[in-house]
């Protein structure tokens, strides 16, 4: 080769004193108007992350006139110092390239890449009609897939019914444990305090018209027929709805839920049954002790702010408020603890096997099951003052 | 004399009250691959945790790329977890994030790379190890076990590490997958210069990878030596670990 260098003239160099590992663009002009682009030393991530910008910036201006690449003097190359060369050279390969054999991997997969552009993520950006429609088709399928789970518990309920050995006892007995007996505590202090607050705040208004008497046909049909099934399943839907919708989701994390339909367990009939079974017992009796709470805590306040003995209050309490309210309310308890259940089996079983989608799931479940039972009551409310009762 | 990567010297770990590791020696040299093998239960596994720093040894040292693991402050593990990669046994690809975002993660976490020239970073590296950039945008949950593995292995040399950590990099695939993955790691330990500390019971990927081979036995190292050397070890364990691979079937293989 009659190829020489003319007195070598340094055009672009982005280090000046380069030490052996620094990543190094050296620019030689040749004869006949050709430049020559050695590059030196490291050119891996660990070396060149420091200041990949000015690289960059070399290597561009570099390429602007480089004719001939020379990258056989380069001590280490990976994937992020061939990228800095690759969009130098506008994505694709320089006509004249001196590589090492063993670093030309890199460059074939980035040559790859370039001919298969790539979709990483599908594009995102969805338009506000689309956005609604999706909404609505949610609720739609929801409320679809939701009935379809009612029925095939009912199904499989049906069916235990007929072969009463099938009947998952320890399951509906740990559900009734889970959501009822363990719930007694806290349902047991809020209703208290709520008796309390109730008491006070109402109290103080009918003092002022001199009718403290009515306090107790008050609080009475405020705790029987609101406050004591709201309460009991607003705490249930936190408590029990989140840990009900959590067991199904890792379940299906897991490929339990595989594993029991390979075993030819319905998980319905394992699952969802067992868990509205065991809420449909359980909540009522909640309910119940609710009530009993929040009117003791009424007592204590109506005793304490209006001076009312108990035994008054206790006496009032059983004229007035007729026994048809009592059941009202915790019937209505059994109907918030089928719809808790079957809402949170539902989400469930949408769980994907990703830890983010439990998460999701589970507050959509909560959100959900919260949101149902105050629509259920208002419904229930409405309807039932159209009766009469 | 060279300083190894990893020296471990006079180990002690219990787990529970139940000692685990009694005076456990061990060096890895720079740019060997050290494959280690006991019965389950044996200890394998804690002691690669121990050399990741997951858990603290009662007593002794475990010195690795120069540092002491049981006192790695919060920023120094920054800089060592930058100078190696693990591969965990399932993957440990966080599920949540796409292939892609997987890859990227130790990247974007080390503020290392310009977010615009992170798409090919990522896009080769998933390539060198197999992975096709079509696939780059499916979750874990919807990859095959042998793909679980090749993202693992993207993620786990990304930051190119000098010293690769595989945790049974060949469980759980089909004879075709392993012979797959095996190979593709010898050829990424070339690319990389890597030194490699795997633990693995599979006697294909030992006789193909491992340098020297480790017997985690009676609460410690019995011997650390070439595979052919191992094999005529006169232990119980050894012997019945590789009966029906006798030295000519291995060395064939």
């Amino acid at each position: 080769m009659s190829r020489h260098y003319v007195p070598t003239k340094i055009l672009v160099t982005a280090a000046m004193a380069p030490e052996a590992d620094r990543a190094v663009v050296d620019c030689h002009a040749e004869t006949e108007g050709d430049t020559r682009v050695t590059l030196y030393g490291r050119w891996d991530i660990r070396a060149i992350h420091e200041r990949p910008h000015e690289l960059l910036r070399c290597l561009e201006s570099a390429a602007t006139r480089a004719t001939c690449w020379d990258l056989t003097q380069i001590r280490d190359i990976d994937a992020a110092g061939a990228t800095l060369m690759w969009h130098a050279w506008n994505r694709q390969r320089p006509r004249q390239l001196s590589l090492r054999s063993e670093d030309a991997w890199v460059f074939d997969n980035l040559a790859q890449l370039a001919s298969a552009p790539a979709q990483v993520r599908p594009a995102a950006g969805a338009e506000i009609i689309a956005l609604l429609g999706r909404a609505g088709l949610g609720i739609l399928t929801t409320s679809r897939d939701l009935l379809g789970l009612l029925g095939a518990a009912a199904i499989d309920g049906v069916a235990m019914l007929r072969s009463l050995r099938d009947i998952p006892r320890r399951e509906i007995t740990a559900t009734i444990f889970r959501s009822g007996a363990q719930a007694l505590a806290i349902s047991g202090l809020v209703g208290f305090l709520i008796g309390i607050v109730l008491c006070y705040l109402s109290g103080e208004q009918l003092r002022e018209i001199g009718a403290e008497s009515y306090i107790v046909n008050l609080t009475g049909f405020a705790v029987f027929r609101e406050l004591g099934p709201i309460l009991a399943a607003l705490l249930n839907a936190g408590r029990s709805g989140s840990a009900m919708t959590a067991h199904i989701g890792v379940m299906r994390v897991t490929g339990e839920l595989e594993a029991l339909s390979v075993l030819g367990i319905s998980p319905v009939r394992r699952l969802v049954v067992p868990k509205l079974i065991g809420q449909v017992v359980a909540l009522p009796l909640v309910v119940a002790w609710t009530d009993m709470t929040a009117i003791a805590g009424a007592m204590a306040g109506a005793r304490l702010q209006l001076g009312i003995a108990p035994g008054d209050f206790l006496r009032g309490i059983v004229q007035v408020i007729p026994l048809s309210s009592v059941l009202f309310g915790i019937g209505k308890g059994a109907l918030f603890g089928a719809t808790i259940a079957l809402i949170s089996c539902h989400f469930g079983f949408r769980v994907k096997p990703d830890s983010e989608s439990l998460a999701a799931g589970t507050t959509r479940a909560v959100v959900s099951g919260l949101t149902a039972v105050l629509v259920i009551d208002a419904a229930l409310a409405i309807a039932f003052s159209h009766l009469g009762m | 004399m060279v300083t190894p990567i990893i020296a471990v010297k006079g180990l002690e770990t219990r787990l529970d009250g139940v000692v685990i590791h009694r005076d456990l020696n061990l060096e890895v040299q720079r740019g060997e691959t050290l494959a280690i093998i006991g019965s389950s239960g044996g200890g394998k596994t804690t002691l690669l945790k121990l050399m990741l720093g997951l858990i603290k040894p009662d007593r002794g040292t475990v010195r690795v790329l120069d540092s002491d693991m049981s006192a790695l402050t919060p920023g120094k593990r920054r800089q060592w977890a930058s100078h190696s990669g693990v591969v965990f046994q399932g993957g440990a690809l966080f599920s949540a994030l796409s292939v892609f975002d997987n890859v990227a993660l130790p990247v974007r976490e080390a503020r290392w790379w310009p977010e615009e020239l992170l798409t090919e970073l990522v896009l080769v590296t998933l390539h060198a190890t197999g992975i096709d950039s079509q696939d780059a945008h499916k979750l874990p949950a919807e990859l095959s076990g042998g793909m679980v593995k090749r993202v693992a292995l993207a993620r786990a040399l990304i930051l190119k590490p000098d010293l690769l950590f595989m945790d049974e990099p060949t469980a759980g695939l089909d004879p075709e997958q392993c012979h797959a993955v095996v190979g593709l790691i010898a050829r990424l330990r070339e690319v990389f210069k890597l030194t490699v500390v795997m633990v693995t019971h599979d006697v294909d990927s030992l006789s193909a990878l491992a340098d020297r081979v480790a017997v985690v036995a009676e609460q410690r190292i019995i011997v650390a030596a070439p595979l052919a050397e191992v094999i005529r070890f006169p232990h119980p364990f050894v012997q019945h670990f590789f009966e029906g691979h006798g030295a000519h079937s291995v060395k064939a293989a």
